[in-house]
């Protein structure tokens, strides 16, 4: 069956995929030169302690045998234990992953939604003013830095409109009493708004370019035209015939500009100091926290390994064309 | 021929374009009408305006057309008030096959789908009754009716261009054009489809403009003929009389550029090209091109008149044959 073949196919890419990057994440870390270990500056580090570290972390054995214990316990669901607290990277990354998430779900939401509303428009009313006027704002967007259009919107509608501009729980909630389920969600989606319609707007430009260019292309096919002669009105030629197919390439854009998305999070979350993965990457850097930073690198390479096998799935369940 | 009037009539039909160049006069007063049963092969070479001047009858010119005349569809003018008025006539009165076959169909669409939507949408059927429909079209051209939750690309060449032309059926029309339907498939299909095409428009009084630029598959299909040249009717008649006795040198010369499996003579090109249509064109078009031209032809541009019964031409040969005869 076209069905389960191709998601087998598909499957079996995607796990040989993790594979690699696993792999590859064991060896840029053990690439960089000196070690954990030796890295350590302080009083008491003596030769011995650092041995005795050394030993404790698994360092003085052989590249081969570090590399099976480390899928091994990668395998348990180990990501390893954190330099700096001394919990598991698992602890560590819990929290700001479960925070960047549904900052970067908005984010899509919004930028898929004007990206393909601005698109469309354009390619519908091609050559005129609203045309022009939409392809410049989406090139203009396009090009901004994010963290520039993060501080723009901070001064621009945070202050203006009482937004909080940091972090992610109004602090004063529940000091003086329990706050209810809907107060903790308003207050979350209060924090989580402006760093999601910054990124919304970042890439958004870049959706609306292609759903322009690949609806004015769908739009010159000629089963368009034989919807007109059909009888169609244009709502319905663009909704019914033009869009699931002006969307295709779409799907892949998304997918594959989830790896932006992310980098894109870790700058906004340091403009709106959003206590997500991308500050917990900058707090990791800082404090060369290997572990942590193994870790939150090993969960954004699946993450968007997982979102192109999703898009694989999706884009298999668009177009029939497709087969294996 | 029924007694009853002319299905579809077009009279003096003008279309200009809005170009970035300036204005080009792509269709300048073409005329012709058409009954039920009959068909009609609309000839000439590439840019002469055949296309432009059936996409003109149905309202489906890009916006920067502009349309001037009248299209009478059993007697009512469908073009008079733009949109609203010919929209309720699309499919359901006059229904298109085109071109390309390979691209008729939405690909991400089920071919069954696709065929029962006009139908949905002109409400003469829907749900059961609309699938029902479909399967009867796919029979009465000639498709496994099993074959109707297919995709188009399931389909080859030759089978999506039928399925187009169940779809064209879908809401029993009473007027079929044709563009181009058998350009982009082998001869062998080819043959088929207009075979096709015949035995439909018999079968169900269905009125046929075939647009083309290929001769023989007018004489093979169609009783009629008119011939166009730089966006004007030159010629329109019984398609043996264009054959054994045309009234313009276009339709002569157009003939005998088409090769001939069983004649001895060479095939002629025309020389020349055709008229710029963004200027004015001034005397008879096909004048520079022509070799009967003579003295009123770069100056005095020749009406489209009746020349022997059914059959009627531009050219001021014409005339000088009548002088002579009276």
């Amino acid at each position: 069956m076209r069905g389960a073949d191709y998601v087998i196919r598909r499957t079996g890419a995607a796990l040989l995929t993790v594979f690699v990057a696993v792999t590859l994440n064991f060896v840029l870390f053990r690439a960089v030169p000196g070690s954990a270990v030796t890295a350590l500056r302080c009083f008491h580090c003596t030769k011995q302690f650092k041995a005795a570290l050394e030993q404790e972390l698994g360092l003085n054995q052989s590249m081969w045998q570090q590399y099976t214990i480390y899928l091994g316990s990668l395998a348990e669901g180990d990501l390893g234990t954190s330099f700096t607290d001394h919990r598991s990277v698992w602890q560590n990354l819990k929290e700001p992953i479960m925070n960047t998430l549904p900052m970067l779900v908005i984010a899509t939401v919004i930028s898929v939604v004007m990206g393909v509303a601005a698109g469309v428009v354009s390619a519908w009313r091609r050559g005129t003013r609203i045309d022009r006027l939409n392809t410049w704002a989406a090139l203009s967007f396009y090009a901004m830095p994010t963290q520039w259009i993060g501080l723009m919107v901070v001064f621009y509608i945070a202050l203006r409109f009482g937004f909080p501009v940091a972090g992610i729980r109004d602090p004063t909630l529940g000091i003086l009493e329990e706050p209810s389920t809907w107060t903790v969600i308003a207050d979350r989606l209060r924090h989580l708004a402006l760093p999601a319609l910054t990124l919304g707007i970042g890439l958004y430009g870049e959706y609306a370019l292609i759903v322009r260019s690949s609806m004015l292309e769908t739009l010159g096919e000629d089963y368009v035209l034989t919807a007109r002669a059909k009888g169609l009105k244009n709502f319905n030629i663009v909704w019914r015939h033009g869009l699931r197919n002006a969307m295709l390439p779409l799907v892949t854009l998304i997918a594959l500009s989830f790896g932006y998305i992310l980098a894109g999070a870790i700058v906004i979350e340091e403009v709106f100091s959003y206590p997500g993965i991308g500050l917990a990457v900058i707090n990791a850097i800082d404090q060369r926290d290997y572990p942590v930073l193994q870790g939150a690198f090993l969960l954004l390479t699946f993450a968007v390994i997982f979102f192109n096998f999703v898009a694989d799935l999706l884009y298999f369940k668009l177009d029939p064309r497709v087969t294996a | 021929m029924s007694t009853r009037g002319p299905v579809l009539r077009v009279e003096d039909l003008h279309v200009w374009f809005d170009l970035p160049g300036g204005e080009l006069h792509a269709v300048q007063g073409v005329s012709f009408e058409l009954h039920a049963g009959e068909r009609l092969g609309l000839v000439g070479e590439s840019g002469c305006g055949k296309t432009t001047s059936i996409l003109a009858c149905i309202g489906l010119l890009p916006p920067n057309a502009s349309v001037a005349g009248r299209v009478y569809l059993n007697d009512r003018d469908i073009l008079e008030g733009g949109e609203s008025t010919v929209a309720p006539h699309r499919w359901k009165d006059v229904a298109m096959v085109f071109q390309g076959a390979m691209n008729a169909f939405n690909p991400v669409k089920r071919i069954g789908d696709q065929i029962a939507e006009p139908m949905e949408l002109h409400r003469t059927a829907k749900g059961r009754a609309a699938r029902t429909r479909v399967v009867e079209l796919f029979e009465m051209v000639g498709i496994a009716p099993e074959r109707v939750d297919r995709y188009p690309h399931e389909f080859s060449g030759g089978m999506r261009q039928r399925a187009a032309i169940a779809m064209a059926l879908a809401c029993n029309p009473q007027v079929l054009l044709a563009d181009e339907p058998t350009t982009a498939l082998d001869v062998m299909v080819q043959a088929q489809i207009l075979e096709l095409l015949v035995q439909l428009s018999e079968e169900l009084g269905l009125a046929l403009v075939l647009v083309t630029h290929d001769l023989p598959v007018v004489a093979q299909t169609c009783g009629r003929a008119a011939v166009m040249y730089a966006g004007r009717m030159v010629e329109d008649g019984a398609t043996t009389d264009l054959y054994h006795d045309p009234k313009h040198p276009y339709t002569r010369l157009l003939f005998s550029a088409t090769p001939d499996l069983y004649a001895q003579e060479h095939i002629v090109s025309i020389p020349g090209v055709p008229p710029r249509l963004d200027r004015d064109i001034v005397g008879c078009p096909f004048q520079p091109r022509c070799d009967r031209a003579f003295a009123p032809c770069p100056t005095i541009a020749p009406p489209f008149v009746t020349v022997a019964p059914r059959h009627a031409a531009a050219c001021h040969l014409n005339d000088v044959a009548l002088e002579r005869t009276q």
